[in-house]
This record gives structure tokens, C-alpha cells and sequence, in this order.
């Protein structure tokens, strides 16, 4: 990671208070916290109000999670890169969020450095596939895997997509993929935002449908437990 | 009222009997009443002025009683069906035996060949008043047949009432039906409700014979039809009321169930909770002072904690995946490490699983040992063909082919386990690369 000259500009959507001071605190060397929301539409106003660089979204948010607030970003027409975090981590919880908009996921125990480097490359644009998120998204794509998990709609993943996926997932970083593989890292890179594109790219009514279909939407805590 | 000293009569014997004069006046009403009742059912009776006798006896009564009879009535409602239901009887009775002068008989039901049938009916047709109200509305005898319904009604109101009050489902406290008929939550009288509902349905059942075979009787029918018209009646209302009954019972098994079920889910959850989280809060507590211990407890209770809500924990690590996430827990804790752990798919645990999950705790242990301090990265990946698993550190690494004897622990634990499950490991490892283990399990390899 590079150091910014100016602080990361951040939003934090989270609707305990608690997290959010933490965070705050937690990110003062870095970043600027400059706005917090706890609600998706307070979290659509003030980020169209602050314009940050970056925001960090929760998943389980009241009123439609994570996922209304992307939809709710997309509508405004804003299009500020989205780091989205949770307690937990069940592949039907995350997937929906990156399918939604997200650039990338994080749990909450992530160590500080880690969370500041997740920040600054979803700021840069570029998705951040945690060794988690990347089995997610692999088992998303996966044809045996179950309902709960596999979304319709999917193109297929290339093999060597799937290989990128598979040495995320084990833990490399980009360099040494792309050393593993013989490619560039700037070529994993690529890789990881097809991948992302795949998720993303099909329609948001079917995404809005899944999600629903699944209780992503309708609630958010009792979900929780539904893995 | 004064009482006379009463030989052999202790005094709370004699406060039992001792009436005052509402009491006094309301057995001389009901005498009275019966008296009329008595002298009008004789043949060639003067029924109006028997009636008369009959209502100032009540109205006498009455005058004394009606305050009280309605403070009564208010506090128990359910009575008020009763009474209202034998007010219209009394009604009936009066009206018939004022139009029928006498000739009460004649207007019994018979059966075709002459027989009374058993019960009484008031319709007097060809008689005075026979085609006006309350007689006849639309060529229907209206009031006996109101009485009916009433009193089907009525029976069936205080039946189910019984029953829900005596299989505890009475319902929301507030509603409409409750607040009517009064009826308890749980606990209470069930009889009180009970024998009046029995005893108007039995009213209305035979209202509805004795309407019936009165038209039968009237055409001619045979006894056969009425009896069995009677019988189709009775059946009717044996369904009416037992119907709800079933379903109420049914629904209490399914009540008692869900409870029973819900109290163990309580039960468990109250233990599981005083068994880890409690038991973690107060570690904290007590080395408050040391940051690095408090967050590792932390740690490895929010790891068998969402175990726990992912359901693997009462399975005992039944599966492959829980079985895996326990040992890199045991691993976590035994060499104070961090693991990052992402396990997709599941499969039942066998014996070869079982060889699996200890070959990956030793490629852990592995990494512990020679990396220490650095990320460890675990994926497990569990799919149709059978399973993976990747141990990956960031540490020093090493040249696994140059260091075989001080490997051993890999050698023999790992690769030589996973070829025994019938599986296969592999270690890469470059200097400054760090190191990753891989084991494979395919699912329907053979064990040796």
C-alpha cells in the first residue's frame, strides 16, 4: 500500500454507535471519518451531502441492510466505491452486497492495518477480495453449490479466474499469484475486477429478487442464523 | 333476618340456613311458579289465570330480586344467554297456553298413528293468531324456531367455552367473544359453562325434532322416518360440538409441543451462554490488565460463538468443516496464533475425514512452530469430488527437498497420514515465499 498524501476521506454506515466511534478512532492516523449514518436513508443523504472517498458500509443495517444502500446510492446516482463490513460472515450475506456494488468485504475483527489497507484500495477503484470474500464468491459461482449460495444469472467463471479465486482464498497476495501463475500482478488485478463484473453485471432487478427470495432484504439480524 | 335458636344447630349450621328475605321471597316466587306451572299443564286448566298468578308470583319476585338478579347477571355474562334463551321459552309457553285455551293436546305432534310425540310444540294451526306474528313470519313458526337457534347458539357458545377454558385456549384476553361470556384465561369452572351449554343444545335439539316430525306427523310420515330424522339431528349437533373440541385439542398438542420445545431451546441456549460467554466476561474481567490475553479470550470466544449460531457445535464436530474449525481453535489457543479461517461446503465425518482434520492440525502446528508471528491463512474447500484444505503462511519458508530431516514432523504427520486416508499432501515452500501445505481427500478414495 502507498501512503496518501491527503487522508482517505471516509463514510461510516453503521447503525451501532459504538462501532462507529471505534472506527473513527481506530482510522484517526489515516483517515477522516466525515460523515456517519446509521440507516440506509440517512446513509444515501449524507453521502451525497459529503462526497467521501471511500465508504464503509455494514451489511446488517435496519430498513433493507447493506444492500438498499448500495441500491439507494445507485438510484441517486452516486457511485462513491463501497467497502462493505459485518459481524458475520455467511457467503449469503456477503455476495449480495458485492453483486449490489460493493468493491470489497471485511469482518469486523479485521486487524487496523488490514481494514486501512482494504480502504485505501477500494478508494483506488480496485476490488479487495479478502481469502474469505474470495471462497464466497468462488462458491457463488460454483454449480453444486447450494441454492442458498448460488446466484442465477451467473456467466462462468475461466479457469484461470477461478484460479486467481482459488490463491486469494488460500491467502496469496497478487504479487505472488502472479508469480505463481506467470502473469503480472497488474494482470491478477484485471483478473479480480472481471470476476467483480460478472457479479455485478447482471440486472438489479435479479439481484433485488435473489436478495429478497433469501430474507436479505426484508430483515437483517434474524438472518443472521439462516445459514 | 332474626333466627330462632334451633336445638342440635351449631351456629355456622345455622348461618348456612339462614335466609334472608330475598332469599325468602325468591323460593315463594319459584313455588309459585311451579304451582301455576302444575295446575295450567291439567287438562281443562283456566291457563289465563294461572299465567297471571304465575307472572305476579315473578313480578313480586321480581321487585325484590331485579337489582340483585342484574348485578348478577352483569358479573357472570354467561348466564345471561340462559336466561334470555328461557325468558323467550317462558314467552312461547305463556303465548301458547293463553292462544291454546286449554287445548293444549291437541296441538302435541303425533306420529302417524295417533301416538303424542314426546315433546311439546306450541303451533297453533287453524287457531286464533295462528297466520300473525309471533306465530308465523313468512309461513315459518318463528318463535319456536328462534328459541332453536338461540338456544343452539347459546349451548354451542358456552360448550366451547368450557373447552377452551379447560384446554387452556381462551383466546386473546381482549377480544369481543371474551369479554361477552367472561371467560377465564385458565382455571375456572368449566362445569358452570359446561352443563347449561350441554342443556340448551339438548333444548334446541329437540326443538328442531319436535318441529320436524310435527310436519312429519302432520303428512303422515311414519315413526321410522321421524326416528330417524331425530337421530340424523342429534348426529348433526354431536359434530357441532365435537368438532371444535377435536380441533382445540389438537391445536393444545401442538401448543404443548412448541412450548416444551421453545423451554429446551431456552434451557440450552441459558447453558451454552453460562458455559462460554459468561465464563469469558469474567476472564476479562480479571486480566483487564493484559491486553494480549484479553484479546485472545475474546477471540476464541467469538470463534465458538459463531460455531455455535452456525449450528456446528451440537453436532460435535459431526462434520468435516467443524471438526476442522475445532482443531485450528485447539491450534489457535495452543501456540497464541492467528488464523484466518474460510471453510465452503460440508460433509459428514468419517474415519478418513477424522485423519484428514489431524493431518491439517499438524500442518498447522507446522506453521506455528516455524512461522510464528505471521498470518495464517486456512481454506477449506469441500466439494463433490471430496475435500482440500491449504495452510498458507507469510513466514520465512523454507526449501523443503534441502531440510528433509528436520521435516519430519510433516514428513510423517501430514503426508504420510493423508496417504493413509487415501488422500495426498503436498508442501511448497520457497525461501521468503512463505510455505503452504496442501491435502487432498477425494471422496471416494480408500483407505489403507
Amino acid at each position: 500500500m502507498s501512503a496518501s498524501t491527503s487522508p482517505l476521506r471516509v463514510v461510516v454506515v453503521d447503525d451501532h454507535q459504538l462501532f462507529r466511534a471505534g472506527v473513527r478512532a481506530e482510522l484517526a492516523d489515516v483517515c477522516t471519518v466525515v460523515g456517519e449514518a446509521a440507516t440506509p436513508a440517512t446513509a444515501v443523504a449524507v453521502i451525497a451531502d459529503r462526497t467521501p472517498d471511500v465508504v464503509l458500509l455494514d451489511v446488517h443495517l435496519p430498513d433493507g441492510g447493506g444492500v438498499a444502500v448500495l441500491e439507494g446510492l445507485r438510484a441517486a446516482g452516486q457511485a462513491p466505491p463501497v467497502l462493505a463490513l459485518s459481524v458475520s460472515d455467511a457467503a449469503e450475506d456477503v455476495v449480495p452486497m458485492i453483486r449490489a456494488g460493493a468493491l470489497g468485504y471485511v469482518t469486523k475483527t479485521i486487524e487496523t492495518s488490514e481494514l486501512v489497507h482494504a480502504l485505501q484500495t477500494v478508494a483506488a477503484g480496485d476490488a479487495y477480495f479478502s481469502p474469505r470474500l474470495a471462497a464466497f464468491v468462488l462458491q457463488a459461482f460454483s454449480v453444486q453449490a447450494p441454492s442458498q449460495v448460488s446466484a442465477p444469472g451467473l456467466e462462468a467463471l475461466t479457469p484461470r479466474e477461478r484460479e486467481v479465486l482459488h490463491h486469494l482464498a488460500r491467502g496469496y497476495a497478487y504479487k505472488q499469484i502472479g508469480s505463481r501463475l506467470g502473469i503480472s500482478a497488474r494482470t491478477v488485478e484485471s483478473h479480480v475486477g472481471a470476476v467483480l463484473r460478472k457479479l455485478q453485471l447482471s440486472s438489479r432487478h435479479e439481484v433485488t429478487h435473489w436478495a429478497a427470495s433469501h430474507g436479505l432484504i426484508a430483515g437483517h439480524d434474524d438472518d443472521e442464523r439462516d445459514a | 333476618m332474626s333466627t330462632e335458636p334451633i336445638p342440635g344447630m351449631t351456629p355456622e349450621r345455622v348461618a348456612a340456613f339462614n335466609l334472608d328475605r330475598q332469599q325468602w321471597l325468591f323460593g315463594l316466587a319459584g313455588l309459585t311458579l311451579v304451582a301455576a306451572l302444575a295446575v295450567a299443564l291439567a287438562p281443562g286448566a283456566p291457563s289465563v289465570l294461572i299465567v297471571l298468578l304465575a307472572v305476579a308470583g315473578v313480578a313480586a319476585a321480581g321487585i325484590e330480586l331485579g337489582p340483585a338478579a342484574a348485578r348478577l347477571l352483569w358479573r357472570r355474562r354467561s348466564l345471561l344467554i340462559v336466561v334470555v334463551i328461557a325468558l323467550l321459552a317462558v314467552v312461547w309457553v305463556v303465548i301458547g297456553l293463553t292462544s291454546a285455551s286449554g287445548q293444549w293436546t291437541s296441538y302435541l305432534p303425533r306420529f302417524a298413528n295417533g301416538t303424542p310425540f314426546p315433546f311439546l310444540l306450541y303451533e297453533p294451526d287453524g287457531q286464533v293468531g295462528a297466520t300473525s306474528w309471533p306465530w308465523r313470519v313468512a309461513g315459518l313458526p318463528l318463535l319456536p324456531m328462534l328459541i332453536g337457534a338461540l338456544s343452539a347458539a347459546g349451548g354451542l357458545v358456552l360448550v366451547a367455552d368450557a373447552v377452551r377454558v379447560q384446554i387452556g385456549l381462551a383466546g386473546p384476553p381482549r377480544s369481543l367473544w371474551r369479554s361477552l361470556t367472561q371467560t377465564p384465561t385458565r382455571g375456572g369452572r368449566t362445569m358452570v359453562r359446561a352443563i347449561p351449554g350441554v342443556a340448551l343444545i339438548g333444548v334446541a335439539t329437540f326443538l328442531a325434532m319436535s318441529l320436524t316430525s310435527r310436519y312429519i306427523g302432520d303428512r303422515e310420515a311414519d315413526p321410522l322416518l321421524a326416528t330417524i330424522l331425530t337421530l340424523g339431528i342429534g348426529g348433526w349437533a354431536a359434530f357441532v360440538i365435537a368438532s371444535p373440541v377435536a380441533v382445540g385439542l389438537a391445536l393444545r398438542l401442538d401448543v404443548d409441543k412448541a412450548g416444551t420445545a421453545r423451554e429446551e431451546e431456552r434451557r440450552r441456549f441459558a447453558a451454552h451462554l453460562h458455559d462460554s460467554v459468561l465464563q469469558t466476561l469474567a476472564l476479562i474481567q480479571r486480566q483487564a490488565h493484559d491486553p494480549a490475553a484479553v484479546a485472545k479470550l475474546a477471540r476464541r470466544q467469538e470463534h465458538a460463538l459463531r460455531a455455535w449460531m452456525a449450528g456446528e457445535t451440537d453436532l460435535a464436530s459431526a462434520t468435516l468443516a467443524s471438526a476442522v474449525r475445532d482443531a485450528v481453535a485447539e491450534v489457535e489457543d495452543d501456540y497464541d496464533l492467528t488464523v484466518e479461517l474460510t471453510a465452503i461446503g460440508d460433509t459428514r465425518l468419517d474415519s478418513r475425514g477424522e485423519e484428514f482434520v489431524s493431518a491439517a492440525r499438524e500442518a498447522l502446528r507446522n506453521a506455528a512452530r516455524h512461522a510464528p508471528g505471521v498470518a495464517v491463512y486456512v481454506f477449506l474447500d469441500i466439494g463433490p469430488v471430496g475435500a482440500e484444505l491449504f495452510v498458507r503462511d507469510n513466514g520465512p519458508g523454507f526449501d523443503f527437498g534441502a531440510v528433509p530431516a528436520e521435516r519430519r514432523g510433516l514428513r510423517d504427520a501430514v503426508i504420510g497420514r493423508m496417504a493413509f486416508a487415501g488422500g495426498s499432501a503436498s508442501v511448497e515452500s520457497t525461501p521468503g515465499e512463505g510455505t503452504e501445505v496442501a491435502l487432498r481427500l477425494p471422496i471416494n478414495g480408500k483407505g489403507r
